[in-house]
């Protein structure tokens, strides 16, 4: 992790130091976008409120703002004493203030990630968007980022989506694509492939579709799966990934009437607001791929998911499953088993992956993150792990962005492997679960 | 405070046994009344209680019952003998439905749960010269027990999975206060007042045949310190009035979690600590009240209370939580008739108290509210006092009934005859 030491500026102020100091600070505070931490009680007393900073968060009695060197100037006006954040809190290769500590460690809560991609779309502002998509069931905000050489014009670009965390206990989920969101970014202007992907579309990243579980998850109980709905039953949730429209309910196998299953497909299609709010934008743009993130178990799986039998684009999904399988097993060793979602031991009917290419018939995926299974972690995964996990992960996505920009609505051009994957795809066992529950046969009601 | 020997753990069914019974709140991670950081019984604690003042529903700010007024209305203590102390030990029982992990989603009841407590609530002693007064009062608050879960499943003569869930804690309160009376008819008080405690949670999954574990472990040491104040009014020579006021404070928390998976089989053990500092912000509350004694025998208290809750604030491990909360005015009344008697050769009395309390919880999802009914009995004999108190109530507006009972005892010593 790179910390650079933190420029601090604390200034206590004599007025007869006043017009002396602020020349100094204005330079170092020359970014036109600084991050300024003070002490709350100067918040409330010295009127800072009325002077509408960019407010992000408030952390350990300390409130974090997006400044301006007139903002600068003003806060040394009033004597407030703070401390120049940015190198610190800037994102970079590690893991931001924002997630750090907490209950869940270095993965990011609900709040969390509402300030981090504040600051992301703050950091960045000729290439982001933040979008609220939809809101959840007990209110919290379902955030997408925009991420675009326009983002503020509708260029009619094609574009990509990436879900994260339909699952609440998933919390890895969260993780990959927002660390993808923040690669882009950040990148944009060092590495002309992430340039030309962000110039040529649309990388649209919802982190977590279900803030409410994620909540839930954190702070009550580890593995929840489903969202808070309460059902009429007394039992609660739904699973946001039985709940999308296409062949939902097809049987009781692939997804559950019961309401206190852990499967429980919900009372109708896209009947939870998290998942009316991926439809609504998925609807609204021309996606030509999608990855949804979960864990665990390494696997690619492709639709259809609700009956084990291939689409019309077999050939296409399993080529495009493939390669980023070997894409991923060659950063690391790590392998993503690719495969038909329905040639597991199980089906799924009601999944977004099934829905997207449904409605659309652009490449779709489930991507199950690490780990492999319970005996290494299952749910779990080490905080230093993040990192890696993106990292093997990140040339997958990378190519099948490029992939997805390249290709016409009805499928046209196919781009060549990248020069980077030197090994020859692994061989490949069979799948043998999607998205495993707890390991043995008890589930709790959920 | 002990833990309660004789918890209770209602019958409990593991998923597909869930029955249908309960009626759901709209947002389900705010609990309703059984936050973690919730007292049990009640959200609206104001300073610590006496048999005598149960009795009455209550009362606790208007009567100058003994030298534990200091931590509600300390102008009281002018009222006191020269010298005075007393402790009240009391029993809580209390129905809880909905927390945690329970009845939320994981595990899921058919009934009630019941926990409670036998504890020393209170010790105060106060010393009054002249026209001023000085108390000490440490008292029990509030507790944060919870009924404790252990669930295990069982296939082939093997644990397959368990389940252990429990919490435990209390907060204590520790008040100096000194008062003044002005001329006759009025007194004034002030009190500094320290409050420290815990909350420790635990939730334990095992699988034992795939040797995995996983703990969620959190722990806080609590500390606050925060001034009450008071007045006191004789309006009349059988009516006085009484003003008590309760500063907000932020009662704040070293707290530090574990969450751990380990899996014997892959050597695999995840951790991940924090350690951080809670704060939890606690209203502001105003007491008003009423004493009237109408005759020798016959008398009368009347109060109520404002909890401002719906300034309440929590930041638990960086992040404020959610608490829509609303503020919420409590009341309680009581009459008293004291018959005169003997006991032995000393003439003693005895009084027989009735009383109501009206106690309306402040989550804003679901007005929930206790209606109680109170009695009490006392004896005053010379310089010594001893009063018992009761009180049941019945709550509405959570869809499960929930009941709370109280019972306490109090003894006090008086340097001379009242
Ligand atoms: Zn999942």
């Amino acid at each position: 992790m790179k910390r650079s030491p933190k420029r601090t500026a604390v200034i206590i102020l004599p007025v007869a130091l006043f017009l002396a100091l602020v020349p100094a600070l204005l330079e170092a505070a020359a970014d036109p976008a600084d991050i300024v931490s003070f002490d709350r009680r100067h918040f409330e007393s010295r009127g800072l409120v009325r002077d509408g900073l960019d407010l992000l968060y408030e952390k350990d009695g300390r409130v974090y703002a997006v400044v301006t060197p007139e903002d600068i100037a003003s806060l040394v006006s009033r004597g407030v004493a703070f401390t120049i954040e940015t190198a610190r809190l800037a994102p970079s290769a590690g893991r931001t203030a924002s997630a750090a500590g907490g209950l869940n460690g270095a993965f990011h809560s609900a709040y969390e990630l509402d300030t981090e991609l504040r600051l992301l779309a703050d950091a960045h502002p000729q290439l982001v968007r933040l979008q609220e998509i939809g809101t959840s069931l007990e209110g919290r905000p379902i955030q997408a980022l925009k991420i675009s050489d326009n983002p503020g014009l509708d260029e009619g670009e094609p574009a990509i989506l990436f879900l994260g965390c339909h699952h609440a206990r998933e919390w890895i989920s969260v993780e990959i694509p927002l660390l993808l969101a923040r690669h882009l970014l950040e990148n944009y202007a060092l590495d002309p492939e992430v340039r030309s992907l962000v110039d040529r579309g649309e990388i649209w990243i919802v982190p977590l579709v279900n803030p409410d579980g994620l909540e839930y998850s954190i702070h009550v109980y580890r593995y929840w799966r489903k969202n808070r709905r309460a059902n009429s039953d007394g039992t609660f949730g739904v699973d946001l990934n039985r709940n999308y429209g296409y062949q939902w309910g097809y049987d009781n196998v692939g997804s559950s009437p019961v309401p206190g299953s852990a499967v429980y497909r919900g009372t109708a299609p896209f009947s939870e607001p998290e998942t009316e709010a991926v439809r609504r934008l998925f609807l609204s743009r021309d996606f030509r791929a999608m990855v949804s993130f979960h864990s665990f178990s390494q696997l690619i799986l492709y639709p259809w998911g609700y009956v084990d039998l291939p689409t019309g684009k077999e050939a296409e999904l399993s080529t495009l499953a493939h390669t980023m399988s070997a894409l991923m097993a060659a950063v690391r060793g790590a392998v993503y088993v690719p495969g038909r979602a329905s040639a597991a031991l199980y089906t799924t009917n009601g999944d977004t992956a099934d829905w997207t290419f449904g409605v659309s018939g652009v490449p779709s995926f489930t991507v199950e993150l690490p780990p492999e299974d319970t005996a290494g972690g299952g749910f779990f995964n080490a905080e230093a792990e993040i990192e890696a996990i993106f990292r093997e992960n990140l040339p997958a996505m990378l190519y099948l962005t490029n992939y997805a920009f390249l290709s016409s609505p009805d499928g046209g051009i196919r781009p060549r492997l990248p020069g980077t994957l030197r090994r020859s795809p692994p061989r490949l066992p069979l799948i043998k679960r999607i998205d495993r529950d707890l390991p043995s046969a008890i589930t709790m009601n959920q | 405070m002990r833990k309660a020997p004789f918890r209770i753990v209602a019958p409990l069914a593991v998923a597909s046994l869930c029955v249908a019974l309960s009626v759901p709140a709209s947002g389900q991670l705010v609990l309703g009344q059984y936050e973690n950081e919730a007292p049990l019984a009640t959200w609206n604690v104001f300073g610590a209680s006496t048999a005598a003042g149960l009795g009455l529903g209550g009362i606790r700010l208007s009567r100058a019952w003994d030298a534990s007024v200091a931590s509600t209305n300390p102008a009281l203590l002018t009222a006191l003998p020269r010298s005075s102390g007393s402790l009240t030990g009391a029993y809580v029982i209390t129905a809880l439905y909905r927390f945690s992990a329970v009845n939320t989603g994981v595990l899921s009841s058919a009934s009630n749960f019941s926990t409670g407590y036998l504890a020393l609530e209170s010790g105060s002693f106060s010393y009054r010269f002249g026209d001023w007064a000085a108390a000490f009062t440490a008292g029990l608050l509030e507790s944060y027990q919870r009924p404790g879960i252990d669930q295990s499943y069982s296939a082939q003569g093997l644990v397959r999975y368990a389940l252990r869930l429990e919490q435990t804690g209390f907060l204590r309160g520790y008040t100096l206060a000194l008062a003044r009376r002005f001329g006759r008819r009025l007194s004034f008080g002030a009190g500094l007042n320290l409050v420290r405690g815990n909350l420790d949670r635990v939730l334990v999954e095992e699988w034992p045949v795939e040797g995995i574990t996983i703990a969620d472990t959190r722990a806080e040491r609590f500390e606050g310190l925060f001034l009450n104040a008071g007045l006191h009014l004789a309006l009349s020579r059988g009516l006085s009035a009484s003003l008590a006021v309760r500063a907000p404070y932020s009662k704040k928390s070293d707290a530090e979690s574990l969450l751990r998976y380990t899996a014997s089989g892959g050597d695999t053990d995840i951790r991940i600590e924090a350690e951080a500092r809670n704060s939890y912000r606690q209203p502001l509350v105003v007491g008003a009240g009423l004493d009237s004694r109408w005759s020798e025998a016959w008398s009368a208290a009347a109060e109520i209370a404002y909890f401002g809750w719906s300034r309440y604030e929590v930041r638990y491990f960086d992040e404020p939580l959610p608490r829509p909360f609303r503020d919420v005015i409590t009341a309680a009344a009581g009459v008293e008739y004291s018959l005169k008697g003997r006991l032995g050769a000393r003439p003693a009395r005895f009084p027989i108290r009735l009383g109501l309390a009206y106690d309306p919880q402040p989550m804003d999802n679901a007005h929930s509210s206790y209606l109680s009914l109170a009695f009490g009995l006392g004896l005053r004999l010379g310089s010594l006092a001893a009063d018992l108190g009761g009180r049941v109530g019945r709550e509405s507006g959570s869809g499960n009934s929930l009941k709370t009972g109280r019972v306490a005892l109090s003894v006090s010593w008086f340097s001379d005859d009242r």
